[in-house]
């Protein structure tokens, strides 16, 4: 059965520690703390854009 | 048939990795267009949980009262919401719409946070901590003749 991969495994995450974080055909397009400033980069991923947070605290629970 | 996520390495802050169950998830956002937006697959949670940037991204609705709400980490305020989203494997392709709850604090720092309502009840979820996989087995309905 496949398994599938939730993000690019050849991208380097560290530096977005605290970022939201756009990827677009496996690539860091975008990023920055506030969602809101790359929206346009989201608009124009030609395929679907992925969105992801790097949170810099250790999410326990919630 | 089951939809098998691997664990996603993240980095902390220490630049050490953590590995944890996340999961995407395919949402519309307010321009209409269809993303991806990488979850966490939280069992302690009750209801899930949406950064509030994000939620104006994807144009969500919220009630007009605030409440309190929180865990381990304290009290936060939040408002009352739905989500709606697709999680997709190879051949399956699912259509959810859950409770959220909204931050209104835009300095919270959490990713999108699935919790247990609306969202449990309609997967077998099993995480193998062993091999760094989660596993959602859909639930089908009990046939009634």
């Amino acid at each position: 059965m496949a398994i599938n991969e939730v993000l690019p495994s050849k991208v380097d995450f560290s530096r977005y520690v605290g970022q939201w974080v756009v990827i677009c055909e496996n690539k860091v397009v975008a990023h920055d703390k506030n969602l809101n400033k790359i929206e346009k980069e989201i608009k124009e991923c030609k395929k679907e854009p992925v969105i992801a947070k790097i949170p810099k605290k250790e999410t326990l629970i919630f | 048939m089951s939809i098998i996520f691997r664990y996603a390495h993240v980095p902390r802050a220490d630049g050490t990795l953590r590995k944890a169950p996340f999961i995407p998830v395919h949402v519309t956002n307010k321009f209409g267009r269809s993303m991806e937006v990488i979850a966490l697959l939280d069992s302690g949670a009750d209801y899930t949980v949406v950064p509030k940037d994000l939620a104006e991204l994807l144009g969500l609705k919220e009630s007009k009262k605030e409440n309190d709400t929180g865990g381990i980490g304290g009290k936060v305020k939040v408002r009352n919401s739905r989500l709606r989203f697709r999680l997709k494997g190879n051949r399956e392709n699912y259509p959810l719409d859950v409770p959220a709850l909204i931050l209104q604090d835009k300095n919270e720092d959490v990713p999108l946070l699935l919790g247990r309502h609306g969202f449990f009840e309609h997967f077998h979820i099993t995480f193998k901590q062993d091999k760094e996989k989660i596993v959602l087995k859909k639930i089908q309905p009990k046939k009634v003749y």
